[in-house]
């Protein structure tokens, strides 16, 4: 059974979502007093598990055991309560209190017939869990006015406040500089000797490494196994998380090798806070990848491409001649197409018909009278002549997209780029909550439209996706590039190792 | 400069109060007269007053726009009820069911999931529906002249709406900054998605600012009927525009999360002073009104530039 | 296919209920009032009630486009008053027809303006329509010394009170805006505009549409048909009151949107839902009327309904699986 030193121990633990097994099976346990680094590829299933155990989701099998009772949450309050705090990657701080005011939210110490806050005691006791964790802030600051790693800082020392004893921290590294992170670990050593056992979710291994005394890899919402970290070796926990087998329905024929023309040239991009310096070329009927975790910039970089965030620095070349993007008309107008990662919010067009969503992009052309009156033939015509390719399945001309499954839904606002006759397609996390017969059909068409003559930038979070498809594979670490790879020397373990800074490995 | 936008929140309005006070002194020789000085105040503290009360509703992310219809419905109940049961007892009933109203406002809000604007945009009309029909449709006169002292009457040389001004302001002061439940009220304003996460409330944390505001409409109300010694069911229409003016002006954020009594407080000041500005020009009483508009819009106008200009100086990279 | 065929059914009820609601509400109110008083019953006649309709449901066209672009404006009421005044107070100088286009291009003028505030310094529309309600109001006032204006040009007249083959012409102009208001949201390119923007605002913009320049259309556009129906209503009373005039406007004219079952954040809506709703907005207001109940109560109703709408279109969205606003 249970050894006295564990506090947190999952058995069997899982848990579906429609269409996806996000958790499967998995055992987990962490002992008191540890750090327990958890890894693995996005989607693997580390952000359910950690919902779980935050009392967010159910379980649906399997059986939890917290300091030695078994337990289940219900609510996210509850898990609070036992003594779990989660610190998730969007923190839950309210930015127009102080940072004492943060911490002890709904507890605050009371006087004058416990109806006054009790300023000096909340202050002091804010001090005391901040000095606990020797951070330099004053408990009066707003928390608007603080830095992001200061902002995390104060959630670290509002889980200590809990007295918790086990605190999960979600991807912490991912927007701090180099000194930050120092101190975080300063923090979460200090932690540790307190007794606190910390689950540590992160993609930089070497982070990992640094801090944890074991390490649990996840791969598609199972647990491929645990190290001790002196006894493992990072090469070792990369393939886990990739496993040595690739699947092979994503790869499809070799493409053909073409003529090199140059589509587009991009120098010495930047973002504010997101992007240092990029370079890259495009090629046409080339399918280019971009990689990066949180806080690479990679989101930033393509949404700029697109024009549809300003960029700082740095100079398009399109076609041979220099363009500025401002704005999704002018890129749409130079030939761009653009696909978003977060379909449901920024992607469809919720109340409107299949039809209409895809013609929309074009719908002043699909006129007579001079762009006055939508010519109802014209548009079916042109919305059949993409879907020929596409293969959209829908009830009728009239349906509402929202009551299509996600594959169709994708091929959807892919196919409100197709009907431009783009030039540059820009598809971000194409078969994101997509199942796999669907994901096949897209890579199928996205193939196609390569090999028609459109540049392709992708971005995955889906190492096989990364790994099939592209040509060549530009990855992004911190805002800069850090290792570019053509067919041949594409490794998932190496874009892996690049995404996390191991780019020399 | 980046400093002055940043802070322009807490002491623009200042600087307007200030600003305007210079010029009034200039403008008229009776200005810097003690009376004067009193009057203006006492004039506006009905914006204040109702304006405490939005500051509370912006601060946590919502509007009410119900309050000059409460103001209609507690003068009607006033002259209804106190030659039946006596002032003190009158006075307080009509505010109970001004809190009533408010009750009602913040049930539609949280159970019915209404947002905010349309819910007290329908009871608006409602009210007064309901103070018209209370009424009979007329306008009825209160005969116990007693009553007036509430209003009119001066205590130690000052006005007595000024010192309910004063007593609501500190009650409200402490509330908002110096209560749990005040600070609960910034954070659902802030974030409320964290707010709710933490574990807070929030749905009565909501239901009670709108009884609050709406009790600050039935103080306002009261006054006002004290002044007249009528109760008018059609009183102050337009007076939401003041009391929305006045707190935006004050400095309170739009956006939730921020407020500003200090603001509330004197922007109401300034307000009056205007009034009384565009007396001296001796122009009718529609300029009020125009007046009041036109400084809301231009509030918001310089709120909307800031904001704005501060994006700019992010997207290029410099701190903020 | 599974899901295809459950939200195909579910779906298709949400629509039918869509078109039937409406026009079965109002025969019911008919019906019922028609039962509870017989003078309503003599007095009931589909053309004149069409008649008054008209100067609710063509403001409701302006503030259908408004609201399925995702927001809403309450400064109607007051717009309508200042037009109304200015317009007519102009008709001895220069006109009827003159006079007429000068009040709807000043409409439309003053709604450009609230969209250009509203899209450029980005203030939410509500307060800023908030502002702009005062200060339209108060320039009528200002700008006829509070009295009213009495209109005696027969062109003007003609427009709310004449006929056309029998027909009363503002019945004719209702249904030809509505026409017109129609081809532009189904037939036109920036009808889908607006739906789009009003759905989803950030898939619009990234589809290329000029967000913008459509919001300001569509406050102007608002401006347009405040201005119609305000030579319309002051028309029918023979004078243009700066006070009385489109008093409580702005909220009957959002309730028949409302009502008409377009829904308040954005998206699709229903046009002639919103004709159908003014209709009983307009009974609302009348029927009650000619019942000789309180004509407060009507207040009452109206603002009761308004909230009955909104809350109704939430279960619809619940219990029929559309969309959540």
């Amino acid at each position: 059974m249970k050894e006295n030193d564990t506090l947190l121990k999952m058995v069997g633990v899982t848990k579906t979502f429609p269409g996806v097994v996000a958790v499967d099976d998995v055992d987990f346990d962490v002992r008191y007093g540890e750090v327990h680094a958890l890894v693995g590829e996005n989607g693997a299933g580390k952000s359910t598990l950690i919902k779980i155990l935050g009392g967010v989701y159910d379980l649906e099998k399997g059986s939890i055991f917290f300091d030695g009772d078994e337990v289940s949450f219900t609510s996210t309050h509850q898990s609070l309560m036992s003594g779990i705090s989660v610190i998730y990657q969007e923190f839950n701080l309210i930015p127009d209190l102080s940072v004492a005011e943060n911490i002890f939210i709904g507890r605050e110490p009371k006087r004058i017939a416990g109806r006054f806050v009790h300023w000096k005691k909340l202050n002091a006791d804010a001090k005391g869990v901040l000095d606990r964790l020797e951070i330099q802030i004053d408990p009066r600051t707003f928390v608007s006015d603080l830095p992001v790693a200061e902002r995390q800082m104060v959630e670290i020392a509002k889980a200590l406040s809990f007295e918790s004893k086990l605190i999960i921290m979600d991807e912490p590294t991912a927007t701090l500089t180099d000194r930050e992170v120092k101190k975080l670990f300063e923090i979460i050593s200090g932690l540790r000797r307190e007794g606190v056992s910390i689950i540590y979710i992160s993609h930089r291994l070497e982070e990992a490494f640094e801090l944890a005394d074991r390490i649990t890899v996840l791969r598609d919402g199972k647990k491929i196994g645990t190290r001790i970290c002196t006894e493992t070796s990072e090469g070792e926990i990369i393939e886990m998380m990739v496993g040595k087998v690739v699947k092979d329905y994503f790869a499809g024929e070799v493409r053909k090798q073409r003529e090199r023309e140059l589509i587009m040239e991009v120098k010495n991009y930047s973002i504010a806070d997101h992007i240092e310096e990029v370079s890259f070329e495009l090629y046409r009927g080339e399918i280019l990848g971009f990689a990066g975790v949180i806080g690479s910039g990679v989101h930033h970089l393509l949404r700029s491409l697109y024009g549809v965030e300003p960029k700082k620095g740095g100079q398009m070349i399109f076609e041979g001649k220099p363009v500025e993007i401002r704005s999704a008309r002018d890129a749409i107008k130079l030939g761009f197409g653009y696909v978003t990662e977060d379909r449901k919010n920024a992607g469809i067009l919720p109340d409107m018909t299949v039809l209409h969503n895809v013609t929309i992009i074009i719908i002043k052309l699909l006129t007579f009278l001079r762009g006055m009156f939508i010519k109802n033939s014209t548009e079916r015509e042109k919305f059949n002549e993409i879907n020929r390719n596409l293969n959209i399945k829908f009830a009728d001309y009239g349906q509402k997209i929202i009551y299509l499954s996600g594959g169709n839904q994708q091929k959807v606002v892919i196919g409100r780029t197709l009907v431009t006759n783009c030039k540059v397609l820009i598809l971000q996390e194409p078969t994101r909550g997509i199942d796999v017969g669907a994901k096949a059909e897209i890579h199928r068409i996205m193939r196609e439209l390569a090999n028609r003559g459109i540049s392709i930038i992708m971005t995955s979070s889906e190492l096989p996706e990364l790994v099939n498809l592209p040509d060549r594979c530009i990855v992004l670490y911190k805002g800069r590039i850090a290792a570019e790879f053509d067919r041949e020397s594409m490794e998932e373990e190496k874009l892996v190792a690049a995404q996390i800074g191991q780019a020399g490995n | 400069m980046i400093k002055f936008l940043k802070l322009y929140e807490k002491i623009g309005i200042f600087i307007f109060l200030v600003a305007g006070s210079i010029f009034l002194s200039i403008a008229s020789p009776h200005f810097l007269q003690s009376d004067t000085i009193l009057n203006i105040i006492a004039q506006g503290t009905y914006g204040a007053i109702v304006g405490f009360g939005m500051t509370l509703a912006i601060t946590l992310g919502g509007f009410d726009l119900s309050v000059d219809a409460v103001m209609a419905l507690t003068s009607v109940f006033l002259s209804i009820l106190i030659p039946l049961i006596g002032i003190p007892l009158a006075i307080f009933i009509s505010l109970i069911v001004a809190c009533f109203v408010g009750l009602i406002n913040g049930l539609i809000i949280t159970k019915l999931r209404v947002n905010p604007l349309i819910t007290t945009l329908a009871m608006m009309t409602i009210i007064r529906g309901v103070a018209l029909i209370v009424a009979g449709g007329r306008q009825i006169v209160i005969h116990e002249k007693v009553f007036m002292e509430v209003g009119t009457g001066k205590l130690l040389g000052v006005p007595n709406p000024i010192y309910i001004m004063v007593v609501l302001f500190v009650i409200f002061y402490f509330i908002l900054y110096h209560t749990p439940f005040g600070r609960h009220i910034s954070a659902v304003g802030s974030n409320e998605s964290a707010a709710r996460i933490s574990g807070l409330k929030v749905d009565l944390i909501k239901i009670f600012v709108f009884v609050l505001v709406s009790f600050t409409a039935g103080v306002a109300g009261t006054i006002r009927t004290s002044q007249t010694l009528i109760g008018i069911p059609t009183m102050s229409p337009g007076f939401v525009l003041v009391a929305i003016t006045v707190t935006i002006l004050g400095g309170t954020s739009l956006s939730g999360g921020r407020g500003n009594l200090w603001g509330t407080l004197f922007a109401g000041i300034f307000i009056s002073m205007i009034y009384y500005g565009l007396n001296l020009i001796g122009v009718q009483i529609f300029y009020q009104m125009l007046s009041v508009g036109i400084v809301l819009i231009l509030a918001l106008f310089i709120d909307g530039i800031r904001g704005r200009y501060l994006e700019t100086l992010k997207a290029k990279g410099i701190k903020v | 296919m599974g899901k295809e065929k459950k939200g195909g059914m579910r779906e298709r009820f949400g629509r039918q209920w869509d078109s039937f609601v409406l026009p079965l509400l109002f025969i019911g109110l008919v019906i019922i009032f028609s039962i509870l008083s017989p003078a309503f019953r003599t007095a009931f006649n589909l053309i004149s009630s069409l008649r008054f309709t008209s100067f609710i449901a063509i403001g409701a066209i302006g503030m259908a486009f408004c609201i399925m672009n995702g927001d809403f404006d309450i400064s109607v009421g007051s717009m309508l008053a200042l037009v109304a005044v200015l317009g007519s107070s102009l008709l001895p100088a220069i006109g009827g027809v003159p006079a007429v286009l000068f009040t709807v291009v000043v409409s439309s003028f003053l709604g450009f303006v609230n969209g250009v505030f509203i899209t450029k310094l980005r203030i939410p529309a509500f307060i800023t329509t908030l502002g702009m309600m005062f200060i339209y109001r108060s320039l009528a006032y200002i700008y006829t010394n509070n009295t009213p204006v009495y209109i005696e040009n027969k062109f003007w007249l003609f427009l709310g009170n004449g006929n056309v083959l029998g027909i009363p012409f503002a019945i004719v102009l209702m249904l030809l805006c509505y026409g017109v208001a129609w081809l532009l949201l189904r037939k036109s390119p920036f009808g889908r505009y607006v739906v789009a923007v009003g759905t989803n605002r950030e898939a619009a913009l990234l589809s290329g549409i000029n967000v913008d320049r459509v919001k300001i259309t569509v406050f102007t556009l608002v401006g347009l048909f405040v201005g119609i129906a305000s030579v319309v209503i002051s028309a029918n009373l023979g004078s243009a009151n700066p006070g009385m005039l489109g008093q409580g406007y702005e909220f009957q004219v959002i309730t028949a949107v409302v009502l008409g079952g377009t829904v308040l954040g954005g998206g699709n809506g229903n046009l002639w839902g919103a004709f159908f709703a003014s209709m009983v907005i307009t009974y609302l207001k009348n029927g009650l009327g000619l019942k000789q109940v309180d004509s407060y109560w009507q207040f009452v109703a109206i603002g009761l309904v308004l909230i009955f709408a909104v809350s109704m279109n939430r279960i619809k969205f619940t219990v029929l699986g559309q969309r959540e606003v």
